[in-house]
């Protein structure tokens, strides 16, 4: 379908099977915004669910050889040879939506995961507090990796102490790994910031169990992408899921219809949300 | 892996890949120049089709290529709204069915503003598909807009149609409703009340008549102070504080949609109700059920995979009166 | 053994070696006019071709040098600031994200063409001619705490709710310049910057993002070193400098990656702050702030480019032929 109207475009969008499952998820809620979006930019869509099989078997998206399509937005964490796979076949622009070509060569939309955790970290110790840990998941992606070093930058600013044994991990570790939980002797900290919303209620059985609460005892911060606090909790630094889609459309849009010169990673702000 | 894997051979799939190493173009290239598309030189076209059959690679692609549909799909705004709505569930069902029944499927997003004015949808005049799907409710204006000036063959999913022979898929709402009211008829609720604007959506009022059809069966009356309204008078739908109840209540409410169902759910319980140990709710599943109510689950998957063989035909043969399809469900305690 | 240890010298200076305009114009069968053509945008190359040479330039991981980069045009920032009435304030301390010459500089050249100097403020004295300001490395002081202001850079002070910012990406910067290294053979990259008591909050971004690159490559990160002396020492292939004007570190034969401005011709690989992009964002977020009072837009991170200097890998081999073979 030739494209005969040149203020409408007609975009791929791209997303892992695994990913439409949950609405409530990160990227479910990313998708469903950048449908959205695209609507709201006049701009038609092609919605392709790639399985697990085609993904690992590195097979090409329908919609690079449709011809209609002018531009392909790719949402979520591949595996990097498939991806890289799309960029050198695609003859269309594409920006990939919270993951970035390695090469970094592809426009890219990432949420400010760094900057983010360490607002949520201020705002702690703004409020006085001097002891703080951290919550992480298992994974190793860039993205914990960002909220870890924001909560460090924070603490290191602050001529905190960044203790090892402060950082706890709310999941078990691949084997050979050595998981920490919760310490069993010296100081506490007297707050915490979680990783993301799992790791902040996987903290919050675990302080139950040893009977404490929060916010009385502890004080826990964590990055959410919903708004969803734990009872209890002082603040979350809050994604732009919106911003980012918007982003994500505009830049291919302008792509499309301008041509393709610059290509970097753009970082989308979020916002820090206090409870009352 | 051999064997077929979304109608294309995968065997296949894997040598057009070494078609493109041995000439040093992209596989991109290689599928056009295969399937007669634009955006390939004459020369570079000889040369590839000359590649393949040195290869040996099966022609028969190209069979495939000329069976490929353009098909739209207007979804209205206000489906779509919801995070939770049922219409987001059918979507992607749509875009599966579609990439296995070689369809290429191109959403559109109708504004609120071109749905009051029935303005012509971008899809007519941005792409030029072979045939429209109509997702859920478009208001009258908007339905004999598209059925007179779109000039295309339509098919309407879950929703009605605009006429008699309009080729229609649909969930079975009145039987399946009042399967799910006869569930609470089965458990020996014998007051029994209906939650959702009838005057809103002929979908409401189907499910609207399965309930009454399951109350009438077992000889009880429709009191219409036990029918509830969950869209106000702007056809907003309610938040759970929101929700007008009566004097008294009945034991049980059937809720035309799970969604609905959880919002009405919690009202009652802002009153002090627990549900459902209090008050019994069953109703019909469009999509998320949190609370485990019993419910009946239409078949979202053959719904879809329905819509795009239906779309086939009507493209191959417009003429044919088609009339509704109801598709099956079934009922989950 | 000797046999061995020069093959693998050879390898690791293959691996090393920067990609030219010339391995690409081989690799593709064009000529270099070509692809310089291409790489930067000009007119004279047809979608396909450019499309196939950035690829590839892309799978090659050619980086741009610093002759065809364009530099930041001082003009356009200075007419803009000037249209709108803003102030660029860069106080008078030891803080400043720029250091002083790379300012003047700035300063000169707008000077020279606009007659505007006294757009550059050092103290808040003028605050009132102004309705508002950029603050360059710093946060506004005095009466220009009164204006809408922006802030480019990490300022002196940690980040306050409710001010806005615009961040050169020294963390991302850091951990980009990590991959390159990487993906050029480097497997002991040590960081090194000022000393105690010098050290910025930029500089710390810095050694985080080096942290981080190195974390997502299974590589160990060094300490936050301080001198050349102990970088040698660690048996380091190639150092990630905050500042590239450091004493001594040309002389060590290691391979060099550091932090830049865009106008700066660092002779080694380096994450360039990109001034008139910087400046654009400011000036666009400013111009917000004015039409909609009490506006926060928060922080603003903006990606530099990471270049290639004129440095050539040939050293760094001997050092990493030796450090194997050892």
């Amino acid at each position: 379908m030739k494209n005969t109207k040149p203020d409408c475009m007609s975009i791929g969008v791209l997303v892992q099977e695994a990913n439409t499952a949950d609405r409530c998820s990160f990227y479910g809620m990313l998708f469903q915004k950048v449908v959205l979006e695209a609507a709201g930019q006049e701009c038609l869509t092609m919605l392709e669910i790639v399985p697990k099989a085609s993904e690992q078997e590195c097979v090409l998206p329908r919609c690079l050889s449709n011809e209609g399509i002018q531009g392909l937005l790719v949402i979520g964490t591949w595996e990097q040879p498939y991806l890289q796979n799309i960029l050198q076949q695609a003859e269309i622009p594409l920006v990939l939506l919270d993951e970035s070509d390695a090469f970094y060569a592809c426009d890219a939309i990432l949420p400010e995961n760094y900057f983010g955790m360490y607002q949520a970290t201020r705002h702690l110790i703004d409020m006085g507090h001097q002891n703080i840990g951290f919550v992480r998941p298992a994974s190793t992606a860039p993205c914990v990796l960002d909220r870890y070093f924001g909560w460090r930058c924070a603490l290191e600013e602050a001529g905190l102490a960044v203790r090892e044994e402060w950082i706890l991990d709310s999941e078990e570790l691949p084997a050979g790994k050595r998981r920490r939980s919760f310490p069993k002797g010296g100081p506490l900290p007297t707050a915490f910031a979680a990783s993301d919303r799992k790791a902040a209620l996987w903290l919050a059985r675990i302080l139950e169990k040893r009977g404490l609460s929060i916010p009385e005892d502890i004080a826990v911060v964590s990055v959410s992408y919903d708004g969803n606090l734990l009872p209890g909790q002082l603040a979350s630094y809050r994604l732009d899921l919106e911003a980012m889609a918007r982003r994500a459309v505009r830049v291919l849009s302008k792509k499309i219809r301008f041509g393709d010169n610059y290509s970097g990673i753009r970082f989308v702000d979020g916002r820090l949300e206090k409870r009352g | 892996m051999a064997g077929l894997k979304n109608g294309v051979d995968m065997a296949k799939e894997i040598r057009m890949t070494d078609i493109a190493a041995e000439l040093g173009v992209s596989t991109v290239t290689v599928s056009k120049a295969l399937s007669g598309k634009q955006g390939v030189s004459k020369r570079l076209r000889d040369r590839i089709l000359e590649k393949a059959a040195e290869l040996g690679y099966e022609l028969d692609q190209k069979k495939a290529a000329a069976d490929f549909l353009h098909a739209g799909l207007l979804v209205a705004n206000r489906s779509f709204m919801d995070p939770q709505s049922c219409y987001w569930n059918i979507y992607q069902q749509l875009a599966q069915a579609a990439s296995q029944e070689q369809v290429g499927l191109l959403l559109e997003v109708v504004s609120p503003d071109a749905q009051a004015q029935a303005h012509l949808p971008m899809l007519l005049s941005a792409a030029k598909p072979d045939g429209l799907i109509l997702l859920g409710d478009f208001g009258k204006k908007y339905r004999r807009m598209l059925s007179e000036s779109s000039g295309l063959p339509m098919v309407w999913l879950d929703s009605y149609g605009d006429s008699d022979a309009a080729a229609c898929i649909l969930p079975n709402n009145i039987y399946g409703a009042s399967e799910a009211t006869g569930c609470l008829l089965d458990k020996g609720y014998r007051q029994i009340g209906f939650v959702g604007s009838i005057l809103v959506s002929e979908r409401i009022r189907s499910r609207y008549l399965g309930y009454v059809n399951a109350l009438v069966k077992k000889n009880l009356p429709v009191r219409p102070e036990w029918v509830l309204e969950d869209h106000d008078a702007d056809g907003r739908p309610l938040e759970p504080e929101e929700f007008a109840l009566p004097e008294e209540l009945p034991d049980a409410f059937f809720v035309y949609d799970s969604l609905i169902a959880h919002r009405f759910a919690t009202r009652l319980r802002m009153e002090g109700f627990r549900v459902p140990e209090d008050i019994g709710i069953s109703c019909y599943n469009d999509g998320w059920n949190p609370d485990g109510f019993p419910c009946y689950v239409p078949d979202i998957q053959k719904m879809a995979a329905g819509a795009m063989i239906m779309l086939r035909g009507r493209i191959r043969d417009g003429k044919a009166r088609v009339g509704k399809l109801v598709i099956p469900g079934e009922l989950v305690q | 053994m000797i046999g061995k240890g020069i093959a693998k010298d050879d390898q690791a200076k293959e691996r090393l070696k920067p990609v030219t305009m010339n391995d690409i114009a081989k690799r593709l069968d064009v000529s270099t006019v070509t692809v310089s053509n291409a790489l930067s945008g000009r007119d004279g190359v047809g979608q396909d071709m450019k499309r196939k040479i950035l690829q590839e330039a892309r799978r090659m991981g050619y980086l741009r040098s610093m002759e065809e980069s364009r530099c930041v045009t001082s003009k356009e920032i200075g007419k803009n600031l000037y249209q709108k009435r803003v102030a660029v304030y860069i106080g008078r301390g030891k803080h400043c994200l720029l250091d002083r010459e790379s300012w003047r500089f700035l300063d000169r050249q707008m000077e020279q063409e606009q007659s505007i100097a006294s757009l550059i403020l050092e103290d808040d004295t003028d605050a009132g001619r102004f309705e508002g300001v950029i603050c360059v490395g710093l946060l506004p002081e005095g009466r220009l705490r009164e204006l809408p202001s922006v802030v480019i850079g990490r300022g002196t002070a940690p980040i306050k709710p409710g001010m806005d910012y615009v961040i050169p990406g020294f963390y991302a910067g850091a951990s980009m310049l990590v991959d390159v290294l990487h993906r050029q053979g480097h497997r002991k990259i040590a960081f090194l910057g000022s000393p105690a008591g010098r050290q910025t909050l930029a500089e710390r971004d810095e050694y985080l993002g080096y942290c981080r690159g190195m974390m997502l490559h299974g590589l160990p990160a060094s300490g936050w070193e301080q001198d050349v002396e102990s970088v040698v020492r660690q048996g380091a292939t190639a150092v990630i400098a905050s500042k590239w004007k450091q004493k001594h570190l040309e002389t060590t034969g290691l391979s060099r990656a550091a932090f830049a401005n865009d106008w700066d011709e660092p002779d080694c690989l380096a994450y360039c702050f990109k001034w008139n992009i910087l400046f654009h964002k400011a000036l666009q977020t400013l111009h917000r702030k004015l039409e909609q009072p009490g506006l926060c837009c928060g922080v603003q991170t903006v990606i530099g480019e990471i270049r290639q200097g004129k440095e050539s890998a040939e050293q760094a081999p001997d050092q990493a032929g030796k450090e194997r073979t050892a």
